[in-house]
């Protein structure tokens, strides 16, 4: 469960400038194609449910197992039905919505702590950055499926536990990277000159800090996109995610794969989709972070 | 070198520790861990059993300690589910997370640096975009979908290899690769950029002219590629322990994970806590390996 957005930034002093060479078509329209798929996938997850031509939970067994348009179905089932008649593609919206609001709610959630961590912990340093770096530690090596698996077994699967769960973990690699960042920040000149021109620390890190490291913040947040939607898919996937009837993309596919033989359609229609988005938050999330500090990073 | 074992071995404890803690909490805070724990026909009296064996009556900290002498002990206690006292099901369970988990790592790691370097010694021709397409699509499909599409195709279609359970060699196969592909793109990806570091260094370039042959050229290689793929694993390996639970599932491989997902369906807590510890052990010795491991590879880390 990938919840941690990239283990490439973990990776300091590892080289990786040779990675940029090959690739040059995907490079270079890896913005068009990223930012198509994202796209699709945030206003399929705001207006999909609305514009969905079923009902997603609505249950009709005299339809099911409708193959898909061009494979002997038609146009009121355009994806096909799965085994209890429910439409796939009202599904599959109402999919992306839950995919769509797990992963801005755990971005947003751990973004805010990872920052506030990481901008505490690099600015004050000392017995501070020495325990909170330690926790960061401690919850990067921390396998969080083990605490999806408490909490499910305790409380039941749920959205709510989905977010928390993601959000416990993702915050620490914003941390990690963010304050290596304001470490480096703080003993810069205009750091210095804001100090001698009397400006207190709130000051410095609300006008210097923290405008210097939304780049990074940016990079991390959209990788973590991708991590989220993978991490929520896995869980739904294994039952203790989202909880059925609510359609999810994971949970399709765990039911699809019951039906492997007579009804293909179930199994690869969502896990298309979810690739489809993971890998354009990876391709997006790795085209700003080349693009977005010609002089940083790397 | 030994503060830093120390320092390590310290926080390898603390993880466990904190993970443990969890478990107990957790149990605690649901209202009555002994309902957790019992059968769901199970009497009052059973229930006030229950209560005295976990010490309900108690205060806190003196169930705690109870709780955490009984784990190093070794004792889960008896799963009503099962039928079976704990450690014997996790004892049943443990060869198959080891084996599954193990042809994987196997099988990452060789194709993942076979893949890397391939790709880096032919840079810029077509070997290199195949093995990098690879890279990227390992990393972006989802370890069940895969294993979806794999069962789809070579199951269900070809009838070639089994979609479920355990038994013969062949039962490996599919799960094997459908773990193993992440890792495997990740460390190839790795293998690629730092064998193209380790090909532009001084070092290789004085080689070359030397007139070495490419086998001692690769072994040398090899060992400079080594310490960032293995930095890389035990970042991973928390990844690996997630999808190892994913792929048991979809593949009914009789390990840890699908124990674990079996006992959630089950509301099996006494299972649940057990599963938790174990793997949070598993992980943690196998991240501090990693840790000490630099030592003996690097010997400019020994020397700090």
């Amino acid at each position: 469960m990938g919840i941690q957005p990239s283990t490439d930034l973990l990776l300091e002093g590892v080289p990786v400038a040779a990675e940029r060479r090959s690739f040059r078509i995907l490079k270079t329209h890896a913005p068009i194609f990223s930012g198509t798929v994202l796209l699709i996938f945030v206003l399929a997850g705001i207006f999909g449910p609305l514009v969905a031509p079923h009902d997603p939970v609505r249950i009709d067994l005299q339809h099911n197992l409708q193959p898909p348009l061009l494979f002997g179905g038609n146009w009121t089932y355009p994806l096909g039905t799965d085994s209890l008649g429910r439409d796939v593609l009202s599904r599959m919206l109402g999919g992306a919505r839950v995919s769509f609001l797990v992963a801005f709610t755990v971005v947003f959630i751990s973004g805010s702590i990872g920052l506030l961590v990481a901008v505490v912990s690099g600015y004050v340093g000392g017995v501070v950055d020495a325990v909170l770096m330690r926790l960061t530690d401690a919850t990067l090596a921390f396998p969080l499926i083990l605490l999806a698996i408490v909490l499910a077994s305790i409380f039941g699967a749920s959205t709510k536990n989905v977010i928390i769960i993601l959000a416990a973990g993702g915050w620490a690699s914003y941390a990690r990277v963010i304050r290596s960042e304001v470490l480096s920040l703080k003993n810069h000149e205009f750091v210095s000159m804001s100090i001698v021109m009397g400006g207190g620390r709130v000051w410095i890190i609300g006008r210097h800090i923290i405008p210097n490291v939304l780049s990074s913040l940016v990079v991390l947040a959209t990788l973590q996109v991708g991590a989220a939607i993978l991490s929520e898919g896995s869980l739904s996937f294994l039952g203790i995610g989202v909880p059925p009837p609510n359609p999810s993309w994971g949970g399709m596919l765990a039911n699809g794969s019951d039906y492997l033989t007579v009804a293909w359609w179930l199994a690869v229609f969502p896990g298309v989709a979810l690739s489809l988005t993971v890998l354009a938050s990876n391709l997006m999330g790795d085209w700003l972070r080349s693009h977005s500090d010609p002089t940083g990073m790397r | 070198m030994y503060r830093y074992t120390l320092q390590r071995l310290l926080q390898a404890l603390i993880v466990v520790m904190v993970a443990v803690t969890v478990v107990f909490v957790m149990a605690r805070l649901s209202g009555n861990p002994a309902l957790l724990l019992a059968p769901s026909e199970a009497s009052q009296a059973d229930l006030a059993a229950i209560s005295k064996s976990l010490g309900l009556d108690e205060p806190l900290y003196v169930q705690y300690i109870t709780f955490l002498s009984k784990i190093i002990r070794g004792d889960f206690g008896q799963s009503f589910t099962f039928r079976a006292p704990v450690s014997g099901l996790i004892m049943q369970a443990l060869p198959y997370s080891f084996e599954l988990g193990a042809t994987s790592f196997i099988f990452a790691s060789v194709a993942g640096l076979a893949l890397g370097t391939t790709a880096a010694l032919n840079s810029g021709t077509w070997i290199d975009s195949v093995a990098r397409y690879v890279a990227l699509i390992g990393q972006s499909v989802p370890v069940f979908w895969l294993g979806i599409l794999l069962v789809l195709v070579f199951a269900a279609k070809l009838r070639l290899l089994p979609a479920f359970g355990s038994g013969t060699p062949d039962h490996l196969i599919l799960p094997t690769i459908a773990l193993g592909l992440r890792p495997l793109a990740s460390i190839a990806r790795l293998t690629r950029s730092a064998t193209l570091e380790v090909l532009r260094a001084e070092h290789t370039l004085f080689e070359r002219s030397k007139g070495v042959s490419q086998v001692v050229l690769l072994s040398h290689i090899f060992r400079n590629v080594s310490l960032p793929v293995i930095t890389l694993s035990g970042i991973q390996l928390g990844d690996l322990l997630a999808g190892s639970v994913v792929i048991e599932t979809l593949f009914g491989w009789p390990g840890l994970g699908l124990l674990a997902i079996q006992a959630v369906g089950l509301r099996d807590y006494a299972v649940i806590q057990a599963v938790v510890t174990v793997d949070t052990v598993i992980v943690v010795l196998l991240n501090l390996l990693v840790d000490l491991s630099y030592g003996f590879l690097d010997p400019r880390v020994r020397r700090q």
